[in-house]
């Protein structure tokens, strides 16, 4: 280690803007005012305790399971939730974290958000979906490692040594969450549910499904004309929402393009106007 | 001739012991620095590199300071993509709280810790302004703290440390005696009334092993300087005000 000083702490002036006691003009120094009593620093024993502070500070404890949790963040965070359960699904394996960063980048490609991946894995380490492990798969907190010890002129010192590789994994909790998520089953729900919408839902998949995809411009003009969005008033933004949602529709930062969830969908209404045509016919 | 050969070994030795008092004076120096930093503010990313690529000595002659070093390294071999958000959130943990009374946090000012409803801006504050005026030094505009912070605290003696060495390379013994009894008094009024009592709170509210080892090695550290003085400063010394 011939590039460090021993026992060198000088830190980088460059980084050190702030000199609160930087020499001044003596002259410049105002007389300070004090008190009738002269100030007497009272002795340690004598001053009160900070023992209250436990109650001042302890959380609230969480009762709900991380199932619960994690669910519970889904649901607040619906606008990243295709994100978050990306996340789980490329961590099933346990995956260096860098790696994770870069897999949530493209998950939010065309989808900018202030959430950086290191807050959203966070944000899933907290709720108990995601876990950090050492390469072994070993949880991080067990295997803390320890710092370097190198001798220098005869004194020890000690360094610090390279971090070990951190693997994200997800959980029990963050897998069977991960499980649960049947995009297919809420499209079907969905059609379901507004049937009346379905033309709309088929007319804007089929406009979807073209390898460039289909702009809102394109959109807006095939469906807020039709006599079906007039009354309730509803606009394709509302029904694009509703099938981003089921993972039908996908953002590719210029246009919707379809997915295969998308793509069951829009054979099921088919099917469905097929057989509405037989049924009319016979 | 003998006396010639007696005389000008004598001087080697003075100059030996003085070159060696500066070193440790130096260090006394950068140590100050490297606790008022970490008490100042957050890590920012510059700084965690830089803390990285120190080394920190495994037997600093006090448990406690032993300790610290020994948990800091240990902090800084663990780091990973997060360690500055952590650390971030460690540091207003410890140092800001989310409390209103008074006991949420380890409030890093010498008036909390000296005044009966530890509050801020009390004689303390005071106090170490008109010291700080007496040495002729004042803050600068952009810290917004009161002076009784602990990190200029700490750079007061910082700065006290760079003037003793600066006497002793103009080989004027007196002024920088004189600078030494400011420290030495300025550690006992001041430093180690209110320093222990916050430590034992940073003990309580930080969360990394960073803060834990700060907490530790200002303990140490304070402790060792207070021996270092105490031997530094003669009773001599005491007498003549350091001859200044």
């Amino acid at each position: 280690m011939p590039d460090k000083a021993p026992f060198d702490f000088s830190l980088d002036t460059q980084n050190e803007d702030f000199d609160p006691l930087a020499d001044s003009d003596q002259d410049e120094t105002e007389e300070v005012q004090f008190g009738e009593e002269p100030y007497t620093a009272p002795a340690p024993a004598e001053t009160p305790a900070s023992d209250q502070a436990d109650e001042a500070v302890e959380p609230e404890p969480d009762d709900r399971t991380p199932q619960e949790r994690t669910r519970d963040l889904l649901e607040s965070m619906a606008p990243r939730r295709k994100t978050l359960l990306g996340t789980l699904a490329f961590c099933e394996e346990p995956q260096l974290v860098e790696d994770v960063n870069d897999h949530i980048d493209e998950l939010q490609k065309g989808n900018a958000s202030v959430y950086t991946p290191v807050i959203l894995c966070s944000m899933l380490e907290d709720a108990g979906a995601l876990e950090r492990v050492t390469a072994d798969g070993n949880p991080i907190g067990e295997e803390e490692v320890e710092p370097k010890t190198v001798v220098v002129d005869g004194v020890e010192y000690l360094e610090a040594n390279d971090p070990a590789d951190v693997y994200w994994r997800t959980t029990e909790a963050g897998h069977e969450v991960l499980e649960e998520d049947r995009p297919l089953e809420r499209m079907e729900a969905l059609l379901e549910e507004n049937a009346k919408y379905a033309t709309i839902y088929e007319r804007i998949l089929d406009l979807c499904n073209t390898s460039g995809g289909a702009t809102i411009k394109t959109i807006d003009d095939k469906v807020d004309h039709d006599p079906l969005v007039q009354n309730p008033r509803l606009f394709a933004p509302h029904f694009v929402d509703q099938l981003e949602s089921c993972d039908a529709l996908v953002w590719n930062e210029e246009a919707w393009c379809i997915t295969d969830i998308g793509r069951s969908a829009l054979d099921r209404l088919a099917d469905a106007a097929e057989g509405k045509q037989e049924a009319k016919e016979v | 001739m003998a006396d010639t050969k007696a005389n000008a070994s004598s001087a080697e030795a003075a100059d030996e012991t003085t070159a060696e008092f500066t070193r440790i004076n130096n260090q006394r120096a950068t140590t100050y620095a490297l606790l008022a930093r970490l008490y100042r503010s957050e890590l920012d990313a510059d700084f965690l590199q830089q803390l990285r690529s120190m080394r920190f000595p495994a037997n600093a002659g006090n448990e406690d300071a032993t300790k610290g070093y020994y948990l800091i390294a240990k902090y800084l071999s663990n780091v990973w993509d997060k360690s500055l958000e952590e650390l971030a959130v460690d540091y207003n943990h410890t140092f800001i709280g989310n409390g209103v009374d008074a006991y949420s946090a380890a409030y890093p000012f010498e008036s909390v810790y000296t005044s009966p409803k530890r509050l801020l801006m009390q004689d303390a504050r005071d106090e170490v302004l008109a010291i700080y005026r007496s040495e002729g030094l004042k803050k600068q505009e952009s810290w917004k703290e009161g002076e009784d912070h602990i990190a200029p605290e700490l750079e007061f003696e910082q700065h006290l440390c760079n003037r003793v060495s600066e006497a002793l390379s103009a080989g004027d013994e007196g002024k920088a005696a004189g600078y030494l009894i400011t420290q030495r008094n300025f550690l006992d009024d001041h430093l180690r009334t209110w320093v222990p009592l916050m430590t034992k709170d940073m003990k309580r509210f930080a969360q990394t092993n960073l803060y834990l080892g700060l907490a530790y090695l200002t303990d140490g550290f304070l402790q060792l300087e207070h021996d270092f003085l105490r031997h530094a400063v003669t009773d001599e010394d005491d007498e003549t005000g350091g001859g200044q």
